[in-house]
């Protein structure tokens, strides 16, 4: 149980983070979002393992508990979803159009700069499933032969990136709709960019985790059926 | 949220032991089927569906729902640290890799919100092609 205080403290830094983000807010105005609690907290405890020299199997271990609770938190976007269901149903089609788009898109942005720079098939393959919840993605990994373990890797760090970024990134296109913006979290950066849409509103969440779970569906066809036809090679 | 709440509610209990129901349940469809999405994702889609069928009442698994997701960034930070633990794996390809995943996610974001735009600003003359094909 001594690693229990890997639990602790990674909730403390978080809600310390947190804290400090809105408290800051003002202060900070517009590279607040650099301040997004899951980047200072991963740097944070990074930094502190690094410094301690504490192997991460430690870490993992006594924070098995968070870890462990990512499953029912995604069966529970299904609330937000039937929430949101007759406005979501009723522009289904869209939805539908946008998320393969966008799942295609996710797929060739990850696999053309590793292609272009000549790296071997598995790092392609691991990449392809970028943009999906780590447990799809490295089922699709698993299924065409490439790293799961850098296949989550990558995942995370797309969905940290994205969370961080997304919403600057889409402030380019203006004011848009709700539905674009939600879609476009959870598209691109699956659970993590759920959760920052969830902070923005709960409409936006329903329509991230809406992308989320297309996109999980859409990668998981598309990304075999394109190795099938050796895009990747 | 501005309604004075119980300090105990059991609906929060009812609402968890529903919650891993649904997970229970998602992920024997995703073996049993040999689904290749995980048994999370259909449990959320499964959860979705038995409310919309009025099977389940909104107010067993709001509480813990909203309690789940109010701090679901919260249980990423591990898996976000664990990254630690990638560092070899990444030496020869970090820079196509890092490229990957900040133009990537650049692009994609982009393009899935902007296709969604012109989806939703493309006036579609619907009724006129119905009008038009049925002869």
């Amino acid at each position: 149980m001594d690693n229990l205080i890997f639990l602790s403290s990674t909730i403390l830094v978080y809600a310390l983070a947190q804290t400090g983000q809105f408290k800051l807010k003002t202060r900070l105005k517009r590279i607040s979002f650099l301040f997004h609690p899951v980047l200072v907290s991963v740097v944070v405890i990074v930094l502190i393992l690094v410094l301690s020299q504490t192997p991460y199997e430690s870490y993992a271990e006594g924070t098995e508990g968070l870890t462990f609770l990512l499953a029912p938190s995604v069966v529970a976007l299904g609330v937000p979803l039937f929430k949101e269901w007759k406005k979501l149903s009723a522009e289904l089609g869209k939805i539908l159009i946008t998320v393969i788009f966008g799942s295609l898109v996710g797929i060739l942005s990850s696999i053309l700069p590793v292609l272009l720079w000549g790296s071997p098939l598995e790092v392609v393959v691991s990449l392809a499933p970028r943009s999906v919840t780590t447990p799809i993605a490295m089922n699709i990994a698993n299924a065409t032969g490439g790293v799961p373990s850098l296949t989550a890797a990558v995942v995370v760090t797309t969905g940290i990136f994205g969370a961080v970024a997304g919403p600057v990134v889409l402030s380019i296109l203006g004011k848009i709709e709700t539905s674009a913006f939600g879609l476009a979290m959870g598209v691109a950066s699956h659970g993590i960019g759920t959760a920052r849409a969830l902070e923005i509103g709960e409409r936006e969440g329903a329509y991230s985790a809406l992308g989320l779970c297309l996109n999980g569906v859409f990668t998981s066809i598309l990304v075999p059926v394109l190795y099938r036809f050796s895009i990747f090679h | 949220m501005n309604q004075p709440k119980p300090v105990y509610s059991s609906r929060l209990v009812f609402g968890f032991g529903v919650i891993f129901l649904f997970l229970v349940l998602g992920q024997w469809v995703s073996r049993y089927f040999h689904l290749p999405i995980s048994g999370s994702v259909i449990g959320m889609v499964l959860l979705a569906v038995t409310l919309g069928c009025r099977i389940l009442p909104l107010s067993l698994v709001e509480e813990a729902s909203q309690l789940l997701l109010q701090h679901l960034s919260l249980f990423f930070v591990p898996a976000g640290v664990g990254l630690l633990s990638y560092r070899a794996m990444l030496k020869d390809n970090w820079i196509p890799i890092t490229l990957a995943i900040l133009l990537g996610t650049i692009i994609t974001l982009l393009s899935t919100a902007g296709i969604h735009l012109v989806l939703l600003r493309t006036k579609w003359n619907r009724k006129s092609n119905k009008a038009g094909s049925t002869q």
